[in-house]
């Protein structure tokens, strides 16, 4: 598993599917809306010595903030206070909380939609 | 570039995060002890040996000849700063100090050591690319006889939280005077 790969694996080992930001698979906003719950994923890479500053989201059609925030309180967990290292093919990467780890926002013109944001710090280490 | 690389084992021996200071820990096992306290700004230890030359003063004799060289002394310490007190460590960063017998809210300073105010302390950090689980790996450090020789200092700030500094040196003892006051352990993590 090369570095992306094992970066995608990470967010999608948490029960929902998850998607690079860029590759939601939805033509429209209707089937967008039929994918969820869901995590979108910032993706970027550097070189060691060089942490990166990225952010996911969650997204859940509620309108309640249960969901997401029990999946949030699943991944904060998972990354823990220290971070998690997550190997792949000669190397690894340490996922950190960011600060603010999480954030609440709105959905411009659908209060049904619930969504978190996390912060992340990521080091690749090859 | 031929020369700007790293070794293709770095992310396996990386030591990560602050650490943490005990009581007592279980190498074998991975046990951790009671915690001291929290801290801030992370822990710094040092072992700095003091040498002698023998040959610095014999005439034709080159500076820093090996065979003539010696360890004089060595100074092993562990600094940082607490963020948190207890009548326990107020007592332990006093160095020679008693916690009153009638009172446990008060400690009482002495211009005394006992043996009892030496005692052993470790730090332990996260070490390697597995560092989750029983068989995390980790660096330990075990400081022997140790003792906090900063004295006991509070550092307060508007707006901000206390801090307590120390600096726990560690120590020979007379029954074991070929031991240096401090173990180094180095485990790498398995699944």
């Amino acid at each position: 598993m090369n570095k992306l790969q094992a970066y995608s694996a990470f967010w999608s080992g948490f029960g929902w599917p998850a998607y690079d930001e860029n590759s939601v698979p939805a033509s429209n906003e209707q089937e967008r809306i039929s994918r969820l719950p869901y995590i979108t994923y910032e993706t970027a890479t550097d070189d060691f010595g060089r942490p990166l500053a990225l952010t996911a989201s969650l997204w859940d059609r509620s309108t309640e903030w249960t969901s997401v925030a029990e999946k949030e309180s699943q991944i904060s967990d998972f990354i823990g206070r220290g971070g998690r290292m997550i190997a792949y093919e000669n190397g690894a990467m340490w996922i950190r909380r960011g600060s603010p780890w999480s954030q609440r926002m709105a959905e411009e013109g659908n209060d049904t939609i619930r969504r978190i944001v996390l912060n992340i710090e990521l080091e690749f280490i090859d | 570039m031929k020369y700007t690389q790293i070794p293709v084992n770095t992310f396996s021996q990386l030591q990560l995060n602050a650490g943490i200071l005990a009581k007592t820990f279980t190498p074998g096992t991975g046990v951790v002890g009671d915690l001291l306290g929290a801290t801030t700004g992370g822990i710094q230890f040092s072992d700095v040996p003091s040498y002698i030359d023998f040959g610095e003063d014999i005439d034709n004799c080159p500076k820093n000849t090996k065979e003539l060289k010696q360890i004089k002394s060595r100074e092993v310490t562990m600094s940082g700063t607490f963020v948190t007190i207890s009548s326990e460590m107020a007592k332990r960063l006093s160095g020679s100090a008693d916690i009153d017998s009638q009172d446990t809210t008060k400690i009482v300073p002495r211009d005394t050591l006992n043996s009892a105010d030496f005692e052993d302390l470790w730090w332990i950090g996260d070490y390697s690319d597995k560092n989750t689980g029983t068989n995390a790996g980790y660096i330990a450090i075990h400081l022997l006889n140790a003792l906090n020789t900063g004295g006991f200092q509070i550092q307060t700030t508007d707006k901000e939280k206390g801090t307590f500094a120390f600096k726990f040196t560690g120590h020979y003892s007379i029954a074991s005077q070929d031991v240096v006051p401090y173990e180094l352990y180095v485990k790498a993590g398995t699944v």
